[in-house]
């Protein structure tokens, strides 16, 4: 006599609260069937933010991480999906939000930079070098010429272009004068050294 | 009723989500996350030369607090912190996914860590006497754009 096949009674897909108080003892089992429940969900919603692919990854991740952190602590495990929801747009967003305080830059500036890179020995040399042409100016005997010169040496913003500042014969007569004086500064000292 | 997952659903990311289950912090405090720039941007107190401002995230682990600053380098970042309260020791350590590093912490609470990937961290922090504690993930990001 032959038996029909028969299959016991379907178990009822576990509940979300049931879900996590398994995987709060430990079952991954059913984290997994947590994952797989709510993983298109949680893609979804990280889809949406149109985050770089790095970044969407990331944000997705910290999602999983921090519901693993917080699996013993969730108020209401049946409201698994909404709690869910709520952390992948913190994470999505919080993603968003950095890459908006990243200001574009000129690559131009970027390689200005990295040819002059702005280490304390070069500032303190540059300052010691402008600290010495002041000097140097302030040594000349004319105050024309001591205008001139620091009229000629205005790097300030607005300040016109120096072609336009002093006459090709100013120019040199200044840096004849300027060349004695540094001269004059850097000779006694290099003596004593 | 739950029914099966749509299997035309976007799956990725599933290796990760199955990776991050692990039981063995459920008794450790959980700090609390005072304020995050990367949430709520202020003016930035400082830029570096590209013009990238740090996160500065601050945590109160129950009477002590833990500053954070993540500075980007390239495609990599640095982390500057400080413990600040009433202790004798701390330990702090990094916690990646999958890994740990522990860090030096100077007498004044001042610890740093360097060359760190993009991608969700959290720190754990460690006073005898104490519970363990340990900060939320968050996530740090790739400076350079899409990869």
């Amino acid at each position: 006599m032959s038996v029909p096949a028969t299959t016991g009674p379907e178990r009822a897909p576990r509940s979300d609260a049931e879900l996590v108080l398994s995987a709060c003892h430990g079952d991954a089992d059913a984290w997994e069937a947590i994952v797989d429940r709510h993983l298109g969900m949680v893609n979804r919603i990280a889809r949406s933010y149109g985050l770089p692919r790095q970044d969407h990854e990331d944000a997705v991740q910290t999602v999983w991480l921090r519901l693993n952190q917080n699996l013993p602590r969730l108020h209401s495990p049946h409201l698994l999906a909404a709690w869910l929801s709520r952390a992948a747009h913190t994470a999505c967003g919080r993603q968003r939000q950095h890459r908006r305080r990243l200001l574009p830059v000129d690559p131009l500036t970027l390689a200005e930079h990295l040819h002059h890179p702005t280490d304390p020995e070069h500032e303190y040399l540059l300052k010691e070098r402008h600290a010495e042409l002041h000097r140097a100016i302030g040594e000349l005997t004319d105050p024309v010429d001591r205008r001139v010169a620091r009229h000629y040496l205005d790097d300030s913003p607005d300040a016109r272009p120096i072609s336009h500042r002093t006459t090709p014969n100013q120019r040199r007569h200044l840096l004849r004068q300027l060349r004695r004086s540094l001269r004059a500064t850097r000779e006694p000292n290099e003596r004593r050294a | 009723m739950w029914n099966d997952p749509d299997p035309t659903e976007d799956r990725s990311g599933r290796a990760a989500a199955l990776a991050a289950f692990d039981r063995s912090l459920d008794r450790a405090r959980q700090a609390r996350t005072i304020s995050d720039t990367a949430l709520a941007p202020g003016p930035a107190v400082h830029r570096d030369h590209r013009g990238a401002a740090p996160t500065t995230l601050l945590f109160d682990l129950g009477g002590v607090r833990l500053d954070l600053q993540i500075h980007p380098r390239g495609d990599h970042h640095s982390l500057s912190g400080l413990v600040g309260g009433e202790f004798d020791h701390v330990d702090v350590h990094v916690r990646r996914s999958g890994s740990t590093l522990r860090l030096f912490v100077g007498v004044d609470g001042r610890f740093e860590a360097h060359d760190l990937a993009p991608g969700p961290l959290s720190l754990a922090v460690e006073i005898p006497g104490r519970p363990l504690a340990v900060t939320d993930w968050f996530t740090v990001s790739t400076a350079t754009g899409d990869r």
